[in-house]
């Protein structure tokens, strides 16, 4: 019985659109878009753009290229630059001979 | 809707702007209503529906119908509007503690187009419509609300014919299973 009832009550339930009119938005909507779209200006080419830009796939591939260039630059040994690291001490102690201290300066043997 | 008015529109007559709002108004309106069941969202994407007609009226091809194309802003619009509003809700403090929706809100959608006699089934049917996958609600509504057949929602769709009726049968279905559940729990 319970059951014959809701069977009833779905059936009502899903018949209850039947006849229905179109519902429609509150009056002086022409003037609510024009408001609208003095408030957002079109969108130009350059509008377009950036917004592209601004998309996260953007970013994230812009952040691909750019650590992708420094990792050749690096393994490149950089640009056209011909210098090696100072991998040679006797460079260093050679340097370090030839600087003078005030004792040596106050010491010289004559 | 007079191919010319979409012409006129496209080659910068702005005059003919509101020939096309006053229109096409009611079916945005009612489209979105039936989608979001909150009036004044429904107002909010309306508008928004008919900004987005006004800038992009150069992308329009002649390969659809004007309506069809104006459907699918509505449709993507409201259905934009309803995920925003899904995740508020389940962000919401007292989600936290009771875990999720609550399935037991009292009914609150009043469709003002529906027959006086049937506004009490037309609500619980509303509150079942709410509980429907994005692609059946937005097959339902559009059959059931706006009148369009098959074919016309399967070109606001983009999907097959085949496609709109399985979406048909199983929000049916969906939606006796729901309204089962309600009536067990609230019928004496």
């Amino acid at each position: 019985m319970k059951q014959e009832n809701i069977n009833k009550k779905i059936t009502e339930a899903l018949e209850s659109l039947d006849g229905l009119q179109r519902a429609t938005p509150a009056p002086y909507l022409m003037t609510r878009v024009n408001a609208r779209l003095s408030l957002s200006p079109a969108r130009s080419i350059w509008s377009q753009v950036f917004s592209f830009m601004s998309r996260p796939s953007f970013a994230f591939m812009g952040l691909l290229f750019v650590m992708l260039v420094n990792l050749i630059i690096l393994f490149s040994g950089g640009l056209g630059n011909n210098t090696t690291p100072i991998a040679n001490n006797a460079g260093v102690y050679e340097i370090a001979i030839n600087v003078s201290s005030n004792y040596d300066l106050e010491n010289q043997e004559p | 809707m007079n191919p010319e008015i979409i012409t006129k529109l496209q080659n910068g007559d702005q005059s003919v702007f509101r020939e096309i709002v006053d229109g096409c108004q009611d079916m945005v309106y009612n489209t979105a209503l039936g989608i979001i069941q909150d009036e004044t969202d429904a107002e909010d994407i309306t508008q928004e529906v008919f900004v987005q007609v006004y800038q992009s009226i150069g992308s329009f091809r002649n390969d659809s119908r004007f309506s069809t194309w104006i459907y699918r802003i509505t449709v993507r619009k409201s259905l934009d509007v309803l995920r925003v509003k899904n995740k508020r809700q389940q962000r919401g403090i007292f989600s936290k503690f009771f875990g999720g929706r609550d399935d037991d809100d009292p009914v609150h959608f009043n469709h003002p187009g529906v027959v006086l006699d049937k506004k009490e089934s037309s609500a619980v049917l509303f509150k079942a419509i709410e509980k429907l996958p994005d692609k059946q609600k937005v097959a339902f509504v559009l059959h059931k609300l706006e009148g369009l057949s098959y074919q016309e929602i399967a070109d606001v769709m983009s999907v097959s014919l085949m496609a709109v009726e399985s979406l048909q049968v199983r929000a049916k279905n969906n939606l006796k299973r729901i309204l089962q559940s309600y009536y067990e729990s609230h019928l004496q």
